[in-house]
């Protein structure tokens, strides 16, 4: 037998130390991803429920009340079964605003200093007795173990070790924040230890003690009033009120909370644990009335409260002992640790932050460390406390009794929890008029009786006994009049008082209502990360402020040159969350409200409201049903065409912000969605600030091929503009729209394109021309040779003169056609000229020049008569293109003698110029289709169908027009209209005046 | 069936066996120790089940 309680106390120490390692290797990252973040670990982890009230007391209780022990296990089962519509809610908060405790999230949702004090005050008060019932019992066993009254001092051990270890389990590291990696799977061992224990004490007590089911039947036949004893007091105790308590605790007694929101890694992790949790809570009271009945039938001499422990021990079964001594341990220590961490994240942001920061002692160097020391004391003083409760009072009660008060306490919170979910009405009066009613019922009908039991100098004050209620039903009596109070106090105090905007604001944000963001900043607070940095410097000093702000900067994915008042605006919020985080929801918005005060009309916005809207959105995938369901899918789908289509879309806010970048805009702009969205114009890069700004403030609504040079590369374009009118988008969200959406077109392709097929056709016209310009330049080249030939033999200086001078001319002439096939074989390579003073009559003339070198033209007049001041606006090198074209076209459409004709004219302040000619004409139906590209009326392999709309996108390029039609007398005119050179307009409009 | 009415049916059920008069018939003289396990257990299976219908964002 064991009987060295320093060898016990080593083995806990060993145990707690193996425990140690477990978190320090999840934390050093030397456990497999795999199994740290698998749900089961999660689920697990909530079993710091069970504890030693659960290990050692259920069998004392199952022993007085029966079946409903089951009732604290059964309670936590209908809470699982309602997590979607109860547990994933908090969850979402407590993730979501960065809240650390049960006394955050009420502080965050009925905004109030003194609702995180009187909850954390009140906590700390209800858990004590738990906290001692454990010290209790972790001393109860060592006792049973070695069948001697433990030393004094061994208590007192046993919270200085716990101290030590809840410090290195939860206020080791320099940014003490809530998510321990490590806490969790060291929990997540000690409930499989504690279930482990427990089913080998069961399988002892069914196979050990009674040899088998059979057996067992058998002693329960001989033994009815055993099974009675459990059936009976389910039908007359307080079986619905031990419902309700266990129901409440399941996720607000602290360590629950902290360890099924505070701790969560992944939301997802919840749902395996809404079966698999109560599952483990089945199997850990799986054995219970196995090891009640072993008990009673080997006649142990311990307490029902230590037949786990008992059980073995008499049994000789050393190991066995020891294995449930540390089972024992798991159970106390989880809970300590899990309860100490939890409260004391309660009472330094809700006591100690607060009343620092009023007097202005937050400290301006190493406020992280301050924090984490601010954490160790006070983990040793709810330590400590709880051993002074331990120490003070006398329990007669059993475990199970003990637990309860404290169970009753954190019911109190119930009306509060299910008004912050489902009552946006619910305010602070309310809530804290309830919770004092319930605390003060807890107080007269739990606490004074039993300080009063325990000797210690106590008014003999019992409510259940002014009232006239049995001390049978002390857990109904509490329980029914401390929640009715409660509860009639918190809707009378919200229905005779209105709830603050910043309640209301809470209460929305609480229900996933809200469909604006909450207060951010106005434009023109922040104009920089640094300002911010140096605004919140003053607080909480310049180091923690630049670590908060880069913590900031990096889960948004920003960085520290970000300028856009709308990520600025972000940032602060989430600078505001990630302090809450550090110093709770309220100390963190005084905080940011002190420093980056909003001002009182500051209007959301739009930018900020639609971006919300949006997440808020995103984050409903699978929650939405029905007909929002639908609109959902609709929005998705018209958003994924607006930034799926193949026209750059921008849309500007009345602000100047913008609010719509689509994919094609960035591809066009260079400049990415995430990027451009939320800045004002004067944020993007150049030349799109001026060259929107320009635009959207200009009266023209269109704007047509626009050269620019974007990322060095020429871009022509197309803008289109138009304002959103705000009346017709009629919803209470699009308040304030409004603005303008800018389409872009990029003919950048197009523009490449047109110009590689009008080089193709001038291609083709040389082809076309070859044989005349050999014809043309065979020539003068004979003629070159005569004379050289002749020259020879001449002997007269002035005849050798003369013949070298015709020789000169021939080459000129051979010069000529040779510079003008190389002009024409040039004309409309990009980068172009700007648009120059363009002669139309030369311009006409080199164009018969060059086309009456092919052989075609040999029996056809070409006649000029454009008048020599008919000046255009163009380029003299693409306009020549377009008569080459337009006049071969004729001469291939004349018969031999025909004539073409080409005249010119100002009309109507432009340059108009027809191309007539006497041939076949063309047929009225395909007057419309002769400028399509590849379009011909000539057998296959004798026309490219490129010529006239090479012709029709030139002259559009030069802001004119062409059109053709059939004269009366037959043949074909090709009308065309070009801009003319002001000047010469003016001075050509003036002769005609004279 | 919609995740939220699986929920509260599943509730609903939970207080119906554990919750309502049918405790005078599970806990009725004669009935076998494990009776309240196995309703338990029941509960537990079928939330389990309804889980394993539920889509990755159904909680």
């Amino acid at each position: 037998m064991i009987s060295e309680i320093s060898l016990l106390y080593g083995v806990g120490v060993a145990y707690l130390a193996v425990l140690f390692f477990i978190a320090h290797a999840t934390e050093k990252g030397w456990l497999p991803d795999g199994w740290v973040h698998h749900p089961l670990i999660y689920t697990l982890s909530l079993g710091v429920y069970a504890t030693s009230w659960s290990f050692y007391g259920s069998v004392g209780f199952a022993m007085t009340e029966g079946y409903q022990f089951l009732t604290i296990y059964l309670g936590v089962t209908l809470a699982f079964l309602l997590a979607p519509l109860l547990l994933a809610p908090l969850l979402r908060l407590v993730r979501e605003y960065q809240l650390t405790s049960l006394a955050d999230l009420f502080a965050f949702r009925y905004r109030s200093q003194w609702t995180g004090v009187i909850v954390t005050l009140f906590m700390l008060a209800g858990i004590l007795p738990y906290i001692a019932l454990q010290i209790k019992a972790v001393t109860e066993s060592v006792s049973v173990l070695t069948r001697q009254e433990p030393p004094h001092l061994l208590a007192l051990g046993f919270c200085a070790t716990l101290t030590l270890f809840a410090i290195l389990f939860g206020a080791r590291h320099i940014t003490p924040r809530e998510k321990h990696q490590g806490l969790v799977v060291a929990i997540a061992f000690e409930s499989a230890v504690k279930l482990l224990a427990l089913l080998a004490v069961g399988g002892f007590a069914l196979f050990g003690v009674f040899g088998g089911f059979g057996e067992l039947n058998a002693w329960l036949t001989a033994h009815p009033e055993a099974l009675e004893a459990l059936y009976a007091p389910v039908q007359e105790g307080p079986w619905m009120t031990l419902m309700v308590l266990a129901f409440a605790a399941a996720f607000l007694l602290p360590r629950q909370f902290h360890m099924t929101f505070v701790e969560n890694m992944d939301p997802r992790a919840l749902q395996m644990a809404t079966w698999a949790f109560p599952l483990f809570l089945l199997l850990l009271n799986l054995p219970i009335p196995l090891i009640l009945w072993a008990g009673q039938a080997t006649a142990l001499d311990v307490a029902p409260d230590y037949y786990v422990l008992g059980l073995p021990v008499a049994a000789d079964q050393s190991w066995l002992a020891l294995f449930t001594f540390i089972g024992g341990i798991s159970a106390a220590s989880a809970m300590m640790i899990v309860t100490t961490l939890a409260l004391a994240a309660m009472c330094l942001n809700h006591l100690i932050l607060p009343a620092h920061y009023r007097q202005q002692a937050l400290p301006r160097t190493n406020l992280y460390g301050w924090l984490l020391w601010g954490r160790r004391v006070l983990i040793l003083l709810i330590i400590g406390l709880g051993y002074g409760f331990y120490w003070l009072l006398e329990f007669n009660q059993g475990l199970a009794q003990i637990g309860l008060i404290s169970f009753v306490a954190v019911a109190q919170f119930l009306p509060g929890i299910l008004g912050l979910l489902f009552w946006p009405r619910a305010n602070r009066v309310g809530f804290i008029a309830g919770l004092t009613g319930g605390i003060l019922v807890w107080l007269l009908a739990l606490i004074v009786p039993l300080i009063h039991d325990s000797g210690l100098p106590m008014v003999d004050i019992n409510l259940m006994v002014w009232m006239g209620a049995g001390e049978d039903n002390r857990w109904a009596f509490a329980t029914f009049w401390s929640l009715t109070l409660n509860s009639l106090l918190f809707v009378a105090g919200a229905l005779l008082t209105r709830p603050t905007p910043e309640e209301l604001e809470a209460a929305q944000n609480c229900r996933r209502e809200q469909l604006t963001p909450s207060r951010l900043l106005g434009d023109g607070e922040m104009r920089s990360v640094e300002q911010l940095r140096a605004n919140l410097s003053q607080v909480i000093g310049p180091q923690t402020a630049a670590l908060e702000i880069q913590r900031a900067l990096t889960d948004l994915k920003l960085d520290g040159s970000e300028r856009r008042p709308s990520e600025l605006r972000r940032l602060r919020a989430r600078l505001e969350r990630n302090l809450s985080g550090l110093m709770g929801p309220l100390l963190a918005r005084m905080i940011m409200d002190n420093r980056l005060e909003v001002p009182p009309q500051t209007q959301v916005a739009l930018a900020d409201s639609l971006r919300f809207v949006e997440e808020q959105l995103e984050h409903s995938t699978g929650r939405l049903k029905g007909l929002a369901a639908e609109l959902d899918t609709l929005r998705r789908y018209h958003r994924q065409v607006l930034h799926e289509l193949p026209l750059g879309v921008c849309s500007i806010a009345p602000g100047g912000d913008i609010l719509i970048w689509n994919n094609t805009m960035a591809a066009i702009s260079g400049m990415s969605s995430s990027f451009a969205v939320g800045q004002t114009l004067d944020g993007l890069k150049d030349p799109w600030d001026g060259v929107l700004r320009t635009f959207i403030n200009g009266d023209d609504r269109h704007l047509y091929k626009l050269q620019l040079t974007v990322d060095g590369r020429q871009r022509r374009l197309n803008l289109h503009k138009a304002a959103i009118e705000s009346a017709g988008l009629g919803s209470s969200v699009a308040h304030g729209l409004g603005g303008m959406v800018v389409l872009v077109e990029d003919l950048t392709e197009l523009h490449n394109l047109e110009s590689e097929v009008a080089h193709n056709d001038r291609l083709a016209s040389i082809g076309r021309l070859a044989a005349g310009v050999a014809h043309e330049i065979g020539n003068p080249l004979t003629g070159i040779a005569s004379l050289a030939q002749n020259l020879r033999y001449e002997k007269d200086p002035a005849e050798v003169e003369l013949t070298a001078s015709q020789i000169l001319e021939q080459t000129r002439r051979i010069n000529d056609i040779v510079q003008s096939l190389i002009t024409f074989s040039h004309a409309g390579e990009v980068p172009r000229p700007r648009p120059a003073p363009v002669n139309m009559r030369t311009c006409v003339a080199e164009a018969i020049h060059l086309v009456q070198l092919s052989d075609s033209s040999r029996e056809i007049d070409c006649l000029n008569e454009v008048p020599d001041n008919l000046i255009a606006r163009g380029h003299a090198q693409r306009l020549l293109q377009v008569f080459v074209n337009l006049i071969n076209n004729a001469l291939q459409a004349s018969r031999p003698g025909d004539r073409i004709i080409i005249r010119g004219d100002y009309i109507l302040g432009s340059v108009a110029l027809q191309v007539e000619d006497e041939g076949s004409g063309i047929p009225e139906s395909m007057l419309d289709r002769i400028f399509e590209p590849f379009f011909t009326t000539k057998p296959a392999g004798e026309g490219t169908g490129l010529g006239l709309s090479v012709v029709y996108s030139i002259i559009q390029d030069h802001g004119g027009t062409v059109y053709a039609d059939t004269p009366p007398g037959g043949g074909t005119c090709f009308h065309i209209r070009l801009p003319a050179l002001e000047e010469e307009l003016d001075s050509s409009l003036a002769k005609n005046a004279r | 069936m919609l995740s939220q009415d699986k929920t509260l049916l599943l509730f609903l059920l939970g207080l119906l066996l554990f919750a309502s008069p049918l405790l005078e018939w599970w806990t009725r003289p004669g009935a076998p120790w494990y009776l309240p396990y196995l309703l338990w257990g029941l509960i537990i299976a079928l939330a389990a089940l309804a889980q394993w219908y539920r889509g990755p964002h159904d909680l």
